[in-house]
């Protein structure tokens, strides 16, 4: 006999259905920040989004890492399969030999745009990786929603083989604890092309050691391009914060707790002086809004300062192999004694169900030995945060002739004024997009470069109070 | 006496067993054949299960989420979601950027509603003639509705460069001194982003209209040129007013893709939004303020503005349905 549905039940199913398909998207209301979890008197506190999380996570308890390590756990990193799948590939092969049972499963984001939003969504919905590799103001953003564990109580010691410059001032989560160990890096270098250079009157071995500097070759360039190829790029997106740390340019106050940059004479002498180099024609109008990276138009031969990440000169040797042999590479610009490190961190998620495997992998990503091993890669110019790894002579006997091999050098001699500044972690978001817009009008002729600077830090200001409220 | 003249009286009828609710819905029941002679009355209903569970996830709660969303605190990253009342719309409403973007947006649709109203009306009278090989060129001028945008505003924004095709034309022949700034200065940049959506919703929209156009009895056209009237006036006379609900439907189309228009002005600057942001429309603002900063974002305030661009375009639609009824009545 046939079974028959009333209507009714129908509807009601229909209903449930529908009711559970649309609840099922929950999440993005945002908790209360106290609900979800279990709460211990020790780590990070519960986090902020309705997930799920073991109290082992979260209790003032250690936890062990060194032995009984079994199931699968997620490896989330961005943009590395594909130039360092090999590498990667091996080093989880190794890993799981020497840890049977164990499997590791990488996922690797393409386009680092993408990767924060990502990040972001999985940590809404929950399906956060068990680790994870982000950059510090990403790290910063999850650490203060407490989505990341907290080393200091569930792996104590485990920071001890970092740069204890970068150790100590890594610490991004609430009450000033560790959530990441900081992997790798790459010092800023300035890259040219020296026949420009020469092309301009300007002597190619004399690269410049400060902005100062800088600017004054660049209005020399200027007028004598007269438009055919220029100083430098427009867009500071990447490079204005290490730029002000590097001279020595207070961002924030003593106190750490507002910005103060509009107030530093470096930072607003150097905005006044990129304004003359864009009037001057030293800096291509469009590039100012343009992408981050100048690469297409150094690689097109018409800019001679290039990018200053070093890793860069990979992209210059593959795609502009006559550029590659007059490419050179000197020391990054700065006055003071230290240099901006704002590297790659790896850190452990809190709502990982396996906890110890995911602490002993992000253990194992970041050892000294294999830090060195990835930085050896003769693709790419990275330092490790681990100084046993720097006393390989992999970073002193480079060929100084290969671009590459002297943006190790010059690299290397940086490695050890590194120092993380609480404000390169702080600058992100609004606060980016509002310095970022001042400097394009204040450049451009748009805005006083004073008013520009203080009209962001007003805007900066308020939006950190926001986050404190 | 006669006898009683006797009438037979009909028996009463049996009295019938209640009809069953069952037996009530199949007498009522349409006269099916085939297959579907054995459907079970709930069938449809099955079948619209998913589509209803799509709608009701894709659609219905993020639509009422956001409301909600609107008046709490709410951060991307979780924490917050607190009730703060109308507090969201009023930084929303105060905010200098706000205003700037919705400016932005009402001039892009005062300039690319009228411009996507009748240049593809015009296409499609061009391409509606039975000519060799008229399907080879309707093809052709719809390859820009089906290609990406993203590939679009790539293509297009080295043509608009600096250094671009278009500005080393513009100096080699004399007509300006130096390169225009297509893709940085606010008014350029807009305009860059309207010709490109102009550009890309020509052909979707000539469709429409060449599927409206087949409607327009061909008598008329006939009629008003054997009493004289010439090309331009049967458009005007004939063609315009035969179409005139398809002109609406595009002209809503268009505005509503003008409110929420993001992708043309990201693109062509970088998302940038031009220098200092000033380009910026209302979809680049909810993602700015809302979405794309885990730190410093407020889902609350993002929210707020989609609430009020939401309220916008049905306010524009509204409007234009009112304004057409009006023109219908005269």
């Amino acid at each position: 006999m046939a079974t028959t549905i009333s209507r009714r039940t129908l509807t009601a199913g229909l209903t449930g259905t529908v009711l559970t398909a649309g609840l099922a998207g929950c999440g993005l209301g945002g908790g209360s920040g106290d609900q979800g979890g279990s709460s211990g008197s020790g780590g990070s506190g519960a986090p902020g989004v309705e997930c799920e999380v073991p109290e082992e996570n979260l209790d003032d308890s250690e936890i062990d890492r060194a032995s009984g390590l079994e199931g699968e756990i997620r490896f989330a990193t961005q943009n590395l399969k594909t130039d360092f799948g090999e590498f990667f590939t091996g080093l989880i092969s190794s890993f799981e030999e020497a840890n049977p049972g164990v499997t590791i499963t990488w996922e690797d984001t393409p386009q680092a745009d993408d990767f924060d939003s990502r990040m972001v969504t999985d940590a809404q919905t929950c399906v956060m990786a068990d680790v994870i590799n982000v950059p510090g103001p990403t790290i910063a953003a999850l650490s203060q929603a407490n989505l990341l564990m907290d080393l200091d109580t569930k792996a104590p010691g485990i920071g001890e083989r970092f740069i204890p410059g970068v150790w100590e001032a890594s610490v991004f989560g609430k009450d000033r604890i560790h959530t990441a160990l900081p992997w790798y890096w790459s010092p800023s270098v300035i890259t040219y092309n020296r026949d420009l250079m020469e092309k301009a009157g300007l002597d190619p071995d004399a690269p410049p050691t400060t902005f100062e500097e800088q600017y004054e070759m660049a209005m020399e360039i200027a007028d004598v391009a007269g438009g055919d190829y220029f100083a430098i790029w427009g867009n500071t997106e990447w490079s204005f914060v290490d730029t002000w740390l590097n001279h020595g340019a207070q961002v924030l106050d003593e106190a750490g707790e507002n910005f103060v940059f509009a107030d530093d004479p470096f930072v607003v002498d150097w905005l006044t002086k990129l304004r003359e180099v864009y009037e001057a024609g030293g800096i291509p109008k469009d590039s100012v809004t343009g992408a981050p990276n100048p690469g297409q138009q150094y690689n097109e031969g018409t800019l001679v300062f290039g990018t200053q990440n070093a890793s860069f000169l990979r992209n210059v040797k593959n795609n502009a192999p006559d550029l590659y042999p007059v490419t050179d590479v000197s020391a990054p610009l700065h006055t003071g004694d230290s240099i901006s490190y704002s590297g790659q961190y790896v850190a452990v998620s809190v709502t990982t169900q396996n906890a110890p495997l995911a602490l002993a992998w992000a253990d194992y990503v970041t050892t000294a030995e294999n830090q060195l091993a990835w930085s050896k890669d003769p693709g790419v110019v990275i330092f490790p945060a681990t100084p046993e790894s720097l006393d390989d002579p992999f970073f002193t006997e480079q060929d100084e002739s290969d671009p590459l091999g002297k943006a190790r050098l010059v690299a290397a001699e940086q490695v050890p004024m590194a120092a993380v500044n609480a404000a390169s972690f702080l600058i992100t978001g609004q606060i980016q997009t509002a310095i970022l817009e001042a400097i394009q009008l204040a450049i451009t002729g748009g805005s006083d470069p004073q008013e520009a600077l203080s009209s962001a830090q007003e805007t900066a200001n308020s939006l950190l109070e926001k986050t404190r409220s | 006496m006669a006898a009683p003249t006797t009438t037979a009286v009909p028996a009463p009828p049996a009295p019938r067993a209640p009809e069953t609710r069952r037996a009530r819905r199949d007498r009522n029941a349409p006269v099916l054949s085939g297959a579907a002679r054995f459907r079970r009355w709930w069938v449809p209903y099955l079948w619209a299960i998913l589509p209803a569970a799509a709608v009701a996830t894709f659609y219905v709660y993020p639509f009422f989420n956001t409301v909600i969303l609107s008046f709490t605190d709410a951060k991307p990253l979780g924490g917050g979601g607190a009730f703060v009342g109308l507090e969201n719309y009023r930084t929303v409403l105060t905010d200098p950027d706000f205003h700037r973007a919705l400016i932005n947006c009402l001039v892009y649709a005062v300039v690319t509603v009228p411009l996507l109203v009748l240049l593809p009306l015009l296409l499609a009278v061009l391409v509606q003639k039975s000519v060799p090989a008229i399907g080879v060129f309707r093809s052709l001028f719809y390859v820009p509705a089906i290609a990406s945008v993203v590939v679009v505003a790539l293509a297009w924004s080295f043509l608009l460069k600096d250094n671009g095709s278009i500005n080393e034309l513009l100096v080699s022949l004399g007509v300006v001194d130096g390169p225009v700034p297509f893709l940085t200065q606010r008014w350029w940049l807009l305009a860059s982003s309207m010709a490109v959506s102009v550009w890309k919703g020509l052909p979707y929209f000539m469709i429409l209209y060449l599927s409206a156009l087949a409607n327009v009895d061909n008598s008329l056209h006939e009629a008003a040129e054997m009493d004289g009237a010439g090309a331009v006036r049967r458009f005007w006379t004939v063609t315009v007013p035969g179409v005139r609900v398809m002109m609406f439907l595009v002209a809503v189309l268009a505005a509503i893709n003008a409110m929420k228009v993001f992708s043309e002005v990201f693109l062509l600057s970088n998302g940038s939004g031009g220098i200092g942001g000033r380009a910026s429309t209302l979809a680049m603002y909810i993602r700015e303020v809302g979405i794309a900063d885990s730190t410093y974002g407020s889902l609350g305030q993002g929210s707020a503005a989609s609430v009020v661009l939401f309220l916008l375009t049905i306010g524009l639609i509204l409007a234009s349905r009112r304004f057409n009824t009006q023109i219908e009545e005269q």
